[in-house]
């Protein structure tokens, strides 16, 4: 259930835990002891002080960046387009079984490529080896 | 930043669905007064004026979570843009008159030859945090602007509604980023919804703070 890989991410996630339960107990003592409109203020510092160091540590510290497509303007958009002949409002399933798991899928999704019905694990053509693929 | 032509279209197109169907969150009774026969022109106006600034002001709650979901991808060297979904479009251009609200006009999508729930996870969690941190940026301007009562308040709700689209966004339920983070690392997800749900308790507007 928790699944913690190594000391700097739970001092992390400790950290954090800390911050949350600094900002209610303070949140607390300012509305008792102060006017209550500065436990907005309160809260505000915890928010952005938690948001931060989740943010720092899981974004930007455990990753390096590789070269993105900053450099390359727009081929995602000019990509190869093909003409569908069917209208883009297909009409979607209510509900039904997932083509590959089998399990009941409320609320699924198309593959535009094979146009078969998946549930919310599948939907991707890698997960349903879509036949697709192999072009 | 770069933003191609299409992407930039589909862009406009969320933020304008999504600042019209929060708008009508916000104030319904603006439509009764438009239509009703006995309306006052000032009163009109000054409604028109608050519409005008929440809309304003909400735009870049949606539009910063989906960059930040954007640049994410981008960071860990994936090509991905912004793409609107013509079914769920329809579905939040709808929301705007009935009254359950839908508002997921489209999603960050990246070509990715070797996905993984890391990425996945790692991903997801770059909007919600940006929410978060956008809330608190509207709760520090509006104790800021505390002597000006009606644009504190204003601001107060904008934060409300951020840590609203945060919670929302973490729920692990289907397409949602909650589920994604909670595939990748559960210990995460747990910390991140104490703190949403937290924050959503005890924010000026919300439940539980009349113990405060």
């Amino acid at each position: 259930m928790i699944h913690i890989t190594d000391d700097k991410e739970r001092l992390v996630l400790y950290s954090a835990v800390v911050i949350l339960i600094i900002t209610l107990i303070s949140m607390f003592l300012v509305s008792s002891l102060l006017e209550s409109e500065y436990i907005s203020i309160v809260l505000a510092v915890g928010l952005i002080t938690n948001a931060v160091v989740i943010g720092y540590y899981y974004l930007f510290y455990t990753i390096e960046p590789r070269l993105s497509f900053n450099y390359v303007r727009g081929t995602f958009a000019r990509g190869h387009k093909k003409k569908s002949k069917k209208s883009p409002l297909k009409s979607k399933k209510i509900s039904g079984r997932c083509f590959y798991c089998g399990k009941k899928a409320i609320l699924g999704f198309n593959c535009s490529y094979c146009n078969n019905y998946f549930c919310e694990d599948h939907r991707l053509p890698e997960k349903h080896d879509c036949p697709f693929l192999r072009q | 930043m770069v933003f191609s032509t299409k992407e930039k279209k589909e862009l406009f197109i969320a933020t304008l669905l999504f600042i019209s169907v929060e708008i009508t969150v916000v104030y319904p009774l603006v439509f009764i007064i438009l239509f009703s026969m006995e309306s006052k022109v000032d009163q009109i106006a000054l409604l028109i004026s608050r519409i005008i600034i929440l809309g304003v002001l909400t735009a870049p709650l949606f539009l910063l979570h989906e960059l930040g979901h954007r640049q994410m991808a981008r960071r860990l060297g994936l090509v991905s843009e912004f793409r609107l979904d013509p079914q769920m479009s329809l579905l939040s251009l709808l929301s705007i008159a009935l009254p359950i609200k839908i508002i997921a006009p489209g999603a960050v999508v990246s070509y990715d030859s070797y996905p993984s729930h890391e990425k996945s996870g790692r991903i997801s969690m770059a909007g919600p945090l940006i929410n978060l941190i956008l809330a608190g940026i509207f709760l520090i301007i509006s104790f800021l602007l505390f002597p000006i009562e009606e644009i504190s308040l204003i601001m107060l709700h904008v934060s409300r509604f951020s840590l609203d689209l945060a919670l929302f966004n973490l729920l692990p339920f289907s397409i949602l980023d909650g589920k994604k983070i909670l595939t990748w690392n559960p210990s995460l997800y747990y910390v991140l919804m104490a703190i949403t749900i937290s924050a959503w308790l005890l924010h000026p507007v919300g439940i539980l703070n009349i113990f405060l």
